[in-house]
């Protein structure tokens, strides 16, 4: 193939066509190309901004990089194993714990009663998980040792408790609460014995970002834990953070090798959370399918105008023929077109996607201040043919009351910006591909007759 | 079929082309039409062959035949001793961007193009380079009067401009062979004898051998022999 005619044809048609009729609708196919990148990266973006907000939030708090769950009746881990466990290449923390699940109501006589699930934790040792610290106090900007200051559960029955409980039974910090294990309400029906109830005094509530957690999750120390359970014996689990959690299945194998017990299972973060992060897989790929349904669009509307072009150009096509271009080489130059339309179209949308998506709270905000100033025009211009004519003048479709955000997230990965850059690509070269096949049928002697 | 001793090259130069018995059949409907009923003729290199007749009898499709846009039904035809018509698609093209230039009757420049990078066209198509070629364009159009014309679109050149760069199209990537199918049939009087005359000088400047169809008459006298095609075949004039 020669290149450089190919190239310099093409660039040179281009160039030709922007002067011409023609060009506007190889200007809506560029439009078209830039829309659809722009949409699609804003749209993945924010969702990622969504979904790893909750994936970190998951990570850190709840499931933890790797777990090991210990089997029934499986002996508490010794200080030294723990120490060893810690001392493992790629392990940040570790972090003994246990966990079940409460009814949660106040004290007073009306109050009303929620679920709960109580984390109870080696504070000491949870103290060195800074991303668990800076994920539960989210608003905190302070250095390690200010969050590390906040979580003091040293006061005997005081709790830490998810911000939304205010919302579900007012309780906030200095509030007393009375849990009520749930385990052990099944103890009490079936024996009639008495079990785990206790009034604790919430220090203060944490704020991670993340609904399911900020609404049900209540922390408090070990050793509550066991005054809760009347010192009957509680079974630990141990969650570990690594520095890189990608490297969890290569920290599995070595935390596997230093138990060699095999009372205790190690879980990684996939295998605990593989039906939610699959679902939000499915959730972006959906959204990549339908939003990018309008490449299929662009794609024909490329289509349409190179082979209206390749028709317009039936004489010169022969012309080329006739003086040595090859078929390959003339039908290049119309791809190159296609491929220049989709490159163009993807470069804008790429560059416009990610300034868009990197201020995306600023765009919902010229949004909502543009719709609202056009509400407030129609409303005065409708009131003076209308008396008394209104309508709601300030829309804020994100609002931190209506929705659980402080902001939009949004977080744009390279490899999707790439293969969303590569797809605009794709599906314009495919289409100039499939529009220019007529090229290889024309044939000079028919097309050069001049009579 | 054999048409005497004219139809063959002179004895003392190489011929450069070779036909023989060449056919070409035209399906239409149930009717067959034999368009070229067996010509044999030999071109010595830089002998300037001309070949005249009536409009419709065939002289374009055997001009496509020798430059390989057309396939022959039957025959023969041997260029720099290749036989064109067996050569598959990709050869072909070599031997067009190679060895032919081709002058239609119509200009067919590409408008979008100046009159520079149309006569540049042939030697980007063969993969040189663009700065050599288009230094070997300029030099050119300004041997054939054009150097002023050189950034003009087709559009704002004259008909007589327009084919003068046509002719030097055909000749930019030297081929050994020049194939003129009525180049002066689109334009006027005084616009064709200027274009024959560059035409012809070049050709001998170039040392080219050409074989142009032409039903104008009155340029016989500048080739080295010319021919009629009446009924499909030829006959020396």
């Amino acid at each position: 193939m020669k290149i450089k005619f190919v190239l310099f044809t093409a660039l040179r048609y281009f160039k030709a066509r922007r002067k011409s009729k023609g060009f506007a609708s190889s200007l809506l196919s560029i439009i078209g190309v830039a829309w659809g990148v722009l949409v699609l990266i804003v749209v993945i973006g924010v969702m990622n901004g969504f979904q790893l907000s909750y994936i970190n939030n998951i990570l850190e708090i709840s499931s933890y990089h790797l777990q090991i769950s210990p089997a029934q009746g499986a002996k508490t881990l010794s200080s030294e194993k723990l120490g060893a466990l810690e001392n493992l290449p790629g392990v940040s923390a570790v972090v003994p714990y246990t966990e079940f699940q409460v009814l949660v109501n106040r004290t007073s006589l009306y109050s009303q009663t929620t679920g709960g699930i109580v984390r109870a934790i080696d504070v000491e040792m949870a103290r060195k998980d800074e991303g668990f610290l800076r994920s539960i106090f989210s608003e905190e900007t302070g250095d390690l040792a200010a969050l590390q200051a906040q979580l003091d559960l040293s006061a005997p029955d005081s709790i830490i408790i998810g911000n939304l409980y205010e919302y579900t039974i007012g309780a906030k910090a200095g509030t007393e609460l009375i849990l009520t294990s749930v385990q052990d309400i099944k103890i009490q029906r079936t024996s009639g014995n008495d079990g785990a109830a206790s009034s604790f005094n919430v220090l203060r509530a944490f704020k991670s970002g993340y609904s399911e957690i900020d609404m049900n999750y209540i922390f408090m120390s070990l050793k509550s834990a066991e005054r809760f359970f009347q010192d009957r014996e509680i079974t630990l689990a141990y969650g570990i953070k690594l520095t890189d959690r990608f490297d969890d299945l290569g920290a599995k194998l070595r935390v596997e090798n230093l138990l060699s017990d095999p009372g205790y299972t190690v879980k990684t973060w996939r295998d605990f959370n593989k039906g939610f992060f699959g679902a939000l897989l499915m959730e972006k790929i959906a959204m990549m399918v339908l939003v990018g349904l309008i490449f299929i669009v662009v794609g024909f509307n490329i289509f349409n105008s190179l082979r209206r072009i390749v028709y317009e150009k039936f004489e010169e096509i022969g012309l080329l023929k006739s003086i040595g271009a090859s078929p390959g080489q003339v039908r290049s130059v119309f791809i190159f077109e296609g491929f220049l339309i989709g490159f163009i179209g993807a470069l804008t949308g790429l560059i416009a996607g990610l300034v868009v998506a990197s201020h995306i709270n600023e765009v919902f905000a010229f949004a909502t201040g543009f719709v609202n100033a056009m509400i407030g025009f129609t409303e005065g211009t409708a009131g003076i043919f209308f008396q008394g004519f209104t309508i709601p003048r300030v829309i804020s479709p994100f609002s931190p009351e209506v929705f659980y955000l402080k902001e939009v997230p949004s977080q744009v990965l390279f490899g999707e910006a790439f293969l969303i850059f590569f797809f605009a690509l794709f599906s314009s070269t495919t289409a100039a591909f499939i529009a220019s096949r007529k090229i290889s049928e024309i044939k000079p002697a028919e097309v050069l007759r001049y009579e | 079929m054999n048409n005497g001793n004219a139809l063959n090259a002179e004895k003392t130069k190489k011929p450069l082309v070779g036909i023989t018995d060449l056919r070409k059949l035209y399906s239409m409907g149930q009717d067959t039409i034999e368009v070229l009923s067996g010509i044999t003729l030999e071109v010595a290199e830089s002998e300037m062959v001309l070949v005249t007749g009536e409009s419709g009898s065939g002289k374009s499709t055997f001009l496509n035949m020798i430059g390989g846009l057309d396939t022959p039904t039957s025959g023969s035809v041997m260029v720099a001793e290749r036989d064109i018509a067996k050569l598959p698609e990709s050869r072909l093209t070599e031997y067009r961007s190679k060895s032919v230039g081709f002058i239609f009757q119509f200009h067919y420049l590409l408008k979008d193009f100046t009159a520079l990078e149309n006569v540049m066209m042939p030697l980007l198509i063969s993969g040189d380079s663009v700065k050599e070629t288009r230094e070997r364009a300029r030099a050119l159009l300004a041997d054939i009067g054009l150097g002023q014309r050189q950034d003009h679109y087709p559009s704002q050149l004259s008909g007589g401009e327009r084919q003068r760069v046509a002719v030097a199209r055909a000749l930019i990537h030297d081929p050994s062979l020049i194939l003129a199918d009525e180049p002066t049939g689109n334009l006027d009087e005084k616009n064709s004898k200027l274009v024959l005359e560059l035409l012809f000088d070049l050709v001998r400047k170039y040392n080219r051998t050409m074989i142009m169809v032409t039903h104008d008459l009155s340029i016989r006298k500048n080739a080295d022999r010319s021919f009629l095609l009446v009924h499909g075949r030829l006959a020396p004039e």
